[in-house]
């Protein structure tokens, strides 16, 4: 019943299925803390998969996860590097335009918009330090992992993994102080 | 508003920064299934309409995606659902049917993918550690309306787009016959199953769910009782594609006693 054009017509589908179930919530959850935008991320994902779907034979065994983070972190830079700049920390203002558009508990609206607040400080992040600092810290992936994903000395990694903090604490600290200022937080 | 205990401006600062990290602890992690199936039926139709440049074909998965419930309007019958009962009892009935036509369009290309979260070995987050009792020092503010843009470009790859929409209408065609059989099948008619996947095979020779119509098959001799057949066509099916995701389908059916 099969034809072996059909077959091989259909074969690249079929792994890419298995890709699809192992990896795709981790590959969207990648692209929307790189900062990709909601609007974007269904495509963004299917991007990845496209691209991996045309290079099957190029993904080592076990190799899987490393190899769609990487093509992951280019979809993701070429859109993010399309977007307007993000506004300044100067502009308190801007840095409270936080969607809570459901009403919710408390403790879940508290939690919504501290995440939301995480994405107010990692838009500020230059992309090569928020790349690194998402990959480390919220991912949980080793330096040495990134500065091969990278394709970037490991010294390099470590560096700006240390600079990603550097600014990342900074830009919390200042919006600590401008929520304080607001008085929604303690001073 | 939850209150901090008195602490010094650094520590509230480090303090503020750890919430943060952990707000991100339990980031959603959407299921596979209908993203499959999305991709599943642009990627054949783009490959139908024989798109070879990767950016114009990107392009035409994001238009075929918009054209999505459309499709899915004329893809899914009613029998549509029945898919779902292809590995188990059928269970379709009209609320379940009329929801998964609008949602799952060409869904039939592929047997249904689990639907849980998927797994990710790196979940850890190495400074993110709720501190025990901590949680973010705000007040709640009142909440903005959302905006919602599509951020898809729909400027170009029309060439594609137009390929892609002739592939997907022979792909769709596939689908509905395909759902046919499956229909016959949920009411035990091995006969009718087959001589629909005889259509099949005469009409889409090179057809992109063959890997499909030839489970279907062995289903459908299985319905019918004609075990050497089932037994022939396992095997052969088996041998030629071992790790198709009707395999364990297959094996199955061949094993029935």
């Amino acid at each position: 019943m099969t034809s072996d054009g059909a077959r091989s017509a259909a074969t690249p589908v079929r792994n890419v299925r298995a890709l699809f179930e192992a990896h795709y919530g981790a590959v969207w959850r990648l692209l929307r803390r790189f900062g990709v935008p909601a609007a974007q991320l269904d495509d963004a994902a299917q991007e990845v998969f496209w691209v991996a779907s045309r290079r099957l034979a190029d993904i080592e065994p076990q190799r899987e996860h490393a190899f769609l983070y990487g093509v992951a972190l280019r979809v993701a830079s070429n859109i993010l590097r399309r977007q307007k700049a993000v506004p300044p920390m100067s502009d308190a203002e801007a840095l409270l335009e936080i969607a809570d558009a459901q009403p919710s508990p408390e403790q879940a609206l508290e939690q919504r918009r501290a995440r939301a607040l995480l994405d107010v400080v990692l838009a500020r992040l230059p992309l090569e330090l928020r790349t690194v600092f998402v990959l480390f810290e919220l991912e949980g992936m080793p330096v040495r992992d990134i500065a091969e994903l990278e394709d970037i000395p490991l010294g390099t990694a470590s560096s700006r993994l240390r600079r990603a903090r550097e600014e990342f604490s900074e830009i919390s600290k200042r919006l600590r102080a401008t929520l304080a200022h607001r008085g929604e937080v303690a001073q | 508003m939850t209150r901090q205990p008195d602490l010094t401006p650094s520590a509230k600062d480090a303090t503020f920064e750890r919430l943060l990290l952990d707000s991100a602890r339990d980031d959603a992690l959407p299921s596979a299934g209908p993203a499959f199936q999305r991709f599943s039926a642009a990627l054949a139709a783009v490959a139908t309409a024989g798109t070879v440049n990767p950016e114009l074909a990107v392009r035409a998965v994001r238009r075929l995606a918009m054209k999505w419930s459309a499709i899915g309007a004329v893809a899914g019958s009613a029998a549509t659902a029945l898919w779902f009962g292809y590995a188990a009892a059928p269970r379709a009935n009209a609320p379940q049917a009329s929801a998964a036509a609008a949602k799952v369009a060409v869904l039939a290309t592929s047997p249904p993918l689990a639907m849980g979260p998927s797994r990710t070995p790196e979940d850890s987050a190495p400074r993110a550690s709720t501190a025990p009792g901590a949680s973010l020092p705000l007040q709640t503010r009142k909440p903005r309306a959302a905006t919602h843009t599509s951020g898809i470009s729909d400027d170009a790859g029309r060439a594609s787009a137009a390929g892609a929409s002739a592939a997907s209408s022979s792909l769709l065609a596939e689908v509905a016959l395909l759902d046919a059989v499956r229909a016959k099948l949920a009411l035990h008619d091995g006969a009718g199953a087959l001589q629909l996947l005889a259509g099949y095979q005469r009409k889409f020779p090179r057809g992109q769910l063959a890997s499909d119509a030839a489970a279907l098959s062995i289903e459908a001799f299985a319905a019918e009782g004609n075990r050497a057949e089932v037994q022939r066509r396992a095997a052969s099916f088996l041998e030629r594609t071992p790790n198709d995701p009707h395999a364990e389908r297959v094996r199955g059916l061949a094993e029935q006693p």
